[in-house]
């Protein structure tokens, strides 16, 4: 499965859940009956009985999902968690002249196609994915390019780092390094 | 006339690096320029960034960034189209991509100003310039007056070549 599309497909069902939780709120506000002019008169029973079916059809639809979506992420991490990741991703070093492994950022995979941003995959000596990094120009954001729905290695964050890059091949102007860490150790084993 | 080398240095070639560099040294002088930069790439630079040199010597390149590779390349109409920036007597050289501890190069024998840039690195103003013999020496060309083509942090970051003469080495001020 292409792990790109694997992320937005969970990123993009997170407004399907608030779609969700938003319809059984309405269901659950028009328990009372609401009325609206010309609107079919049922009786008592009969309205309450449609809004139990549609509540019951909700939650049912809501709990597929809500039980789908760790299965899916799961799927994801688990194909990335190990290099070399899979295509679309190519190892950096291997198009690009820059060390297999860079000190404080591992041995890099990215989608070419997402040049410059990325998200770059970093991975440790053994081969474990430690970290997503993003690359982003400054005069590109200054200009007023932002870099939005970007995709992640793994869902697991402990901490990020910020800061400034004066340049590489690659990614030529200066830009800013923000690192996703996917654990707590993770920096330490990418810094050498 | 130029002569270039590119080298990778491994554990083993290091001692013949070094023998053969001792030999060099008894034909024409040999003098060293870093490439550095900062753990997490926030600076880069040549060490140092300015020096002189007598004519015939062989300036080696070499990458000491462990996270990064650098380029030694002349502003010249030979690499990709730039303004010429070294003596005209001189042949331009770029000493293409160097991963760590690889090494590049070149002998200088025109005598003149030669400025050089690192490819991927120019935005950052990471640039150098060498001095070959002095003015007094037949042939000499001075530094470019041509600003069209590189950007005023580049201007303000080489050295003024008196100031390379008088001190013979200059390294970037942090």
């Amino acid at each position: 499965m292409n792990s790109n599309i694997a992320g937005k497909a969970t990123l993009q069902r997170i407004p399907n859940l608030f779609c969700m939780s938003s319809s059984i709120f309405r269901n659950l506000s028009s328990f009372p009956a609401s009325k609206e002019p010309g609107a079919h008169e049922c009786a008592p029973g009969e309205n309450l009985g449609k809004n139990l079916t549609m509540l019951r059809k909700t939650v049912i639809v809501f709990g597929f999902i809500v039980a789908a979506a760790p299965a899916a992420k799961a799927h994801d991490e688990q194909a990335l968690a190990n290099a070399p990741a899979g295509d679309p991703y190519v190892k950096v070093s291997d198009v690009l002249p820059l060390p297999e492994f860079i000190p404080g950022l591992g041995t890099l995979f990215v989608d070419p196609a997402t040049l410059p941003a990325g998200p770059f995959l970093a991975y440790d000596r053994d081969g474990r994915l430690s970290a997503t990094v993003y690359m982003t120009p400054l005069d590109d954001l200054q200009n007023g390019t932002s870099f939005d729905g970007l995709n992640i290695g793994s869902h697991t964050v402990s901490s990020t780092d910020i800061y400034y890059n004066a340049g590489h091949p690659g990614v030529d102007k200066p830009h800013a390094h923000i690192v996703l860490f996917h654990d707590e150790n993770a920096k330490d084993r990418l810094a050498e | 006339m130029i002569c270039t080398r590119r080298h990778a240095v491994w554990l083993g070639g290091c001692a013949a690096a070094a023998v053969a560099g001792s030999r060099i040294a008894l034909a024409h002088p040999v003098a060293t320029i870093e490439m550095r930069g900062s753990p997490r790439g926030e600076r880069i630079w040549y060490d140092p960034i300015g020096l002189a040199v007598s004519p015939g010597t062989t300036i080696r390149f070499i990458n000491r960034d462990p996270g990064n590779s650098h380029t030694a390349t002349t502003f010249h109409p030979a690499n990709y189209d730039r303004r010429r920036r070294i003596p005209s007597a001189a042949e331009p050289w770029d000493s293409d991509f160097l991963l760590p501890d690889e090494y590049f190069e070149v002998t200088l024998t025109a005598p003149g100003v030669y400025d050089y840039y690192c490819l991927p690195h120019e935005m950052a103003a990471m640039v150098g310039r060498i001095v070959v013999g002095t003015p007094g020496d037949s042939g000499w060309e001075g530094s470019s007056h041509d600003e069209s083509d590189v950007s005023e942090d580049v201007l303000a970051a080489l050295p003024l070549v008196q100031k390379i003469l008088s001190e013979g080495i200059v390294r970037r001020e942090d």
